[in-house]
């Protein structure tokens, strides 16, 4: 019943579609109809952040050990293209390297959700990187800071 | 322990706040969540993807081209996905192929590279 009263409705809004498509001339109306079909995206699979050259074997070492990521291997076919992969709570994070790029410039980052959120305060500023406050959200509570290599990144746990 | 992703933030330039919701939201189908309140009045925009987020905020002045910094997201049909973006007009990039995997990359509207990752 359920089912076919979604069908139903999928054939309704096809339709709509279809006719916007026909009475405006605007070739992206049935374009919009397959775009906005739900359950296309399924989730991240992975992020990935980049640092210089020099920096390479540093970046494994901040990754893997000071933040914990395991390592996983990466696929046969990438093997030769340099680059570090870690999982991360059935995700990935890919460490690429590239030259010329002000990583600082942006406000763009990864945001980690953490269970003990004073133990990554004090476990940044140990390995000299500087927690900066976040504006206070309900909820959570979190900090920000800069990896040795300029990405920014943000620690966050959810509270209550 | 580091449980896992939060979020990803990406940015666009100021005044996109129609084109981040027609392509993230309505091209690529990502319901819009709420912003908290303490937050409001910054311009972002946040996105549900799977149980995670992606934050979209608001910079001037970053050339997003220059870097091959990302986010991939899984999806679950990526041979019509690659329909639809060649359609939408987006220049697809291909990468080395992963066994059992099936991906590509573009720039979104504002130079962000985004990588569609399905299994096949």
């Amino acid at each position: 019943m359920q089912k076919s009263v979604a069908d139903g409705l999928f054939r309704l809004i096809k339709n709509a579609d279809d006719l916007a498509g026909a009475f405006t001339g605007d070739p992206n109306a049935n374009l919009m109809t397959t775009m906005t079909r739900p359950r296309v995206i399924l989730g991240l699979h992975h992020a990935q952040i980049t640092v210089p050259a020099s920096m390479e074997d540093t970046a494994i070492q901040f990754y893997g050990q000071v933040l914990g990521l395991k390592q996983i291997e990466k696929p046969g076919a990438l093997q030769d293209r340099g680059g570090t992969w870690f999982e991360i709570g059935g995700m990935q994070i890919h460490l690429g390297v590239e030259e010329g790029v002000n990583r600082r410039a942006t406000k763009a980052h990864l945001a980690y959700a953490v269970d003990n959120l004073e133990y990554w305060r004090k476990r940044m500023i140990e390995n000299e990187v500087t927690p900066v406050e976040s504006i206070a959200i309900p909820g959570y509570d979190r900090f920000e800071a800069r990896d040795p290599f300029g990405n920014r990144i943000e620690f966050i746990q959810r509270i209550g | 322990m580091i449980v896992g992703y939060n979020h990803a933030q990406i940015t666009v330039p100021p005044g996109n706040a129609d084109k981040v919701r027609e392509f993230y939201g309505q091209f690529l189908g990502l319901p819009e969540l709420p912003v908290p309140p303490a937050l409001q009045g910054l311009g972002l925009i946040w996105f549900k993807v799977g149980d995670r987020e992606l934050h979209v905020g608001v910079e001037e002045g970053v050339n997003r081209l220059a870097t091959r910094a990302h986010v991939a997201y899984e999806v679950d049909e990526i041979a019509e996905l690659r329909r639809r973006m060649v359609a939408g007009g987006f220049e697809l990039f291909e990468q080395p192929k992963i066994q059992g995997f099936e991906r590509f990359h573009i720039n979104d509207p504002f130079g962000n590279r985004v990588e569609f990752i399905g299994r096949v």
